[in-house]
């Protein structure tokens, strides 16, 4: 008897439960409506100011497909992006890459597909052949960001780069035949010693990706020791470097062997072309050498700040990382593919475009850096307001030339953060 | 006397694994002109020390974590989870308060909250616990992704006075209160007495007047305790990201090793010293691989892999090979 009245309740709970959760889902469809509404109205808005281009962008949805979900670089994009969102009318919608599964990936991109988008912006070159063939079948054009497409430009050029749904990539840096990454860390090192001429480091070791995945991080480490070795030529203090041991300086996407320390023992900083915040500092971390050694290192992923230049243990002096208003390059030639306009000067084929970085190499930098929208994932320390970037657009502005577009990419530098 | 022999006999013989897995680890960096370094075998450095015990210290307050479920008869997926979710929350409120001692009291106490809805679960749901445990490894993993905006914790492990209890001295605190937490429990806990009754024979252990849930639950607190004390050393060495498809699991488990050895070695004296001792052997061979490049990738794990299964095999068969050698013995001597 007892059993059942207990049954009756939870049956009427359960019921319940269920009728809110209509009821929710229902006003949630309601607060969607109303949004896209005041989107609308919105945008409006910024068109009746008198500063908006008497063109208006086709209402669209752009996929970003990234290689992780969560972190710094990836929540300032999106913050970036949701930005221009009303201004731009388009609508943003997020998916997760992964680095190893071509079939994976393609199943990602059929997936952002069939949730009807106009546009795609991709950060893995992974499987490329058949996601492009995809996005041709289904009319959905595709750009790249955050990527050199190194394997597609070297492998399958024409069917990726001269499809005419590939609209180009911005990358993450130099591009493989325009590598400056050497030349930036001996710059930070050199500096580093100017700065500190009672204790300059006179020796440092270097870490890298595997080059069958990163070319330009060897290229790299090559211009590096050959700045060093001029450098060396005329200096009162030359700089050793050990050169590159294929098996302990080689990071194959795992974190520093802890004994790279004891095989480098003379070592006093560590320049790591391989992302040094995930792959290097851990490991100094846990075999306590983060005070006594330095990092000169590329990415940000947060929480470096505490340990750089001066502040902490000091470990960090240098962090090198791609704005995420360099998605404004891909993100600009898809609209124009979506809308039906191009530049002027647009290239017949697609480019891959290096991008200008944040070199963050003393504290005056690191405080400059902390007021982009990188750091502070607000957009309204964005380089670029969405008129700006509306601006940039063929049908936004008949005035607007590629070469202005390719221009800002090249513009994005530790110097020009507002 | 005879007592004090005992002991002694004891000592050497869970000694004997790591003493045999530092001098073959000797023998073969000492031969190999990979691990010298302006003429020094760096195998010998004083490094060894340092990332023996550091590394000791985390696999050994996990293992134990894994061990205290697996001895009372439950494969608990949930574990690594838990650890990760306390993790994620004990990192947070030590940056808040700015306090190690806080993030160590947030971890334990999330660690034991934690623990006890998985158990709270487990028994009024009467679900098998396995799917029980999976089921709230993919809610806490999924809770990784709102705590404090779904950024996991990264600045707590990097800054030397946080992170106090992920370096020497200081990661010996909570792997020393692990093991007492797990001794107390185990040897000193009328719980932790009956739930050897439950493992062996549940049904007896019920008849003659157990109650098995209020048993689970008082598992599950010091469980909890452990995994809380795993959680402060892990957040206070590692960057912890929030976690999906019970990638949870798989942290834990990687952990799992020392677990089956131990309880062989701690034949000789008992589980908790054996596990101790088998991540003690266990991080001599990572740190002599590391020496010889091979201690990332393939090769490692190939290495690894055919180790352990080896070890597990002569673990399996060791009354045959006692039994073998006696019979040996006995010939000798007949022959004499």
């Amino acid at each position: 008897m007892k059993k059942a009245l207990l049954k009756k309740i939870s049956a009427v709970l359960l019921a319940g439960a269920m009728a809110v959760s209509a009821v929710g889902c229902g006003n949630s469809g309601g607060n969607t409506s109303n949004n896209n509404a005041a989107s609308t109205d919105s945008g409006t808005g910024a068109g009746d100011s008198g500063s908006a281009p008497a063109v208006e962008g086709k209402k669209c949805t752009i996929g970003v497909a990234f290689y992780q979900d969560t972190g710094l670089a990836v929540d300032s994009t999106k913050a970036y992006l949701e930005s221009l969102s009303d201004t731009l009318n388009v609508k943003f919608t997020y998916t997760v890459l992964t680095q190893t599964d071509e079939a994976a990936n393609l199943t990602k991109i059929q997936e952002l597909i069939s949730s009807n988008v106009d546009g795609i912006i991709c950060t893995m070159d992974l499987g490329m052949t058949s996601i492009i063939q995809e996005c041709e079948a289904a009319g959905v054009y595709l750009g790249g960001y955050l990527c050199d497409y190194d394997t597609s430009f070297n492998t399958a050029y024409d069917q990726v780069f001269k499809s005419e749904y590939f609209v180009g990539t911005a990358i993450d840096g130099q591009s493989p035949d325009d590598v400056t990454i050497g030349n930036s860390m001996f710059d930070s090192l050199i500096e580093y010693n100017e700065r500190n001429a009672d204790a300059p480091i006179t020796h440092v070791s270097m870490a890298i990706f595997p080059t069958w995945a990163f070319p330009s991080q060897q290229t790299g480490a090559d211009q590096f020791v050959a700045a060093v070795e001029a450098y060396n030529a005329t200096a009162e203090t030359p700089i050793t470097v050990d050169p590159l041991d294929e098996e302990s300086d080689v990071l194959a996407f795992a974190p520093l062997d802890t004994t790279y320390f004891a095989k480098h023992a003379d070592s006093q900083a560590i320049i790591s072309f391989a992302a040094g915040s995930a792959f290097v500092y851990p490991t100094m971390v846990q075999a306590g050498v983060d005070s006594s050694l330095k990092l000169f290192t590329t990415g940000f992923d947060g929480g470096e700040e505490a340990n750089f230049g001066t502040t902490g243990n000091g470990t960090y002096q240098q962090n090198m990382v791609t704005a995420p208003e360099s998605i404004t390059y891909p993100l600009v030639l898809l609209l124009n593919k979506i809308n039906g306009v191009s530049f002027p000067d647009q290239p017949a084929e697609a480019e891959r475009i290096s991008t200008a970085q944040y070199v963050i190499n003393s504290d005056e930098d690191m405080a400059k850096f902390q007021k982009s929208c990188f750091y502070t994932k607000n957009a309204a320390n964005a380089m670029y307001t969405p008129q700006d970037v509306l601006n940039m657009t063929a049908y936004g502005n008949p005035n607007a030339t590629y070469a202005d577009l390719k221009g800002i990419l090249s513009s994005m530098t530790i110097d020009s953060i507002k | 006397m005879k007592n004090s022999g005992n002991i002694i006999k004891k000592i050497i013989l869970s000694a004997v694994f790591p003493i045999l897995m530092f001098v073959v680890m000797l023998i073969i960096t000492a031969s190999n002109d990979k691990c010298y370094v302006n003429g020094k075998l760096i195998f010998l450095s004083t490094d060894l020390i340092r990332q023996v015990i550091v590394n000791s210290c985390m696999t050994v307050c996990v293992a134990l974590a894994i061990w205290l479920q697996l001895k009372n008869g439950r494969f608990d997926f949930s574990g690594g989870a838990s650890m990760i979710l306390a993790a994620i929350i004990a990192g947070n409120v030590g940056l808040m308060t700015n306090s190690p001692v806080m993030a160590l009291l947030a971890a334990v106490a999330v660690g034991i909250v934690l623990s006890c809805v998985t158990a709270f679960i487990y028994i009024v749901g009467k679900l098998p616990i396995i799917i029980c445990t999976i089921g709230m490894t993919l809610l806490y993993e999924s809770l990784t992704y709102l705590v404090f905006g779904g950024q996991g914790i990264r600045i707590f492990y990097s800054q030397a006075h946080t992170s106090v209890f992920g370096r020497i001295p200081g990661v010996l605190v909570p792997t020393a209160l692990a093991v007492a937490a797990f001794v107390i429990f185990t040897y000193f806990t009328a719980a932790g007495r009956k739930g050897k009754v439950l493992s062996n024979n549940q049904r007896a252990g019920v008849n003659i007047g157990i109650d098995e849930r209020k048993n689970v639950f008082v598992t599950y607190i010091f469980t909890g305790i452990i995994i809380g004390l795993a959680a402060i050393v892990y957040v206070s060495q590692n960057e912890v990201t929030p976690q999906s498809g019970l990638a949870t699991s798989g942290i834990m488990f990687s952990y799992i090793v020392p677990v089956f050895m131990g309880t062989f070695i701690g034949l000789a004296s008992c589980d908790v010293v054996g596990i101790a001792i088998a991540a003690v052997g266990m991080e001599i061979m990572n740190y002599g691989l590391n020496c010889l490049n091979l201690g990332a990738g393939g090769w490692q794990q190939i290495i690894m892999g055919v180790f352990v299964l080896g070890f597990y095999t002569f673990s399996a068969q060791s009354d045959k090979i006692q039994a073998f050698v006696s019979r040996l013995t006995k010939k000798n001597t007949t022959a004499v």
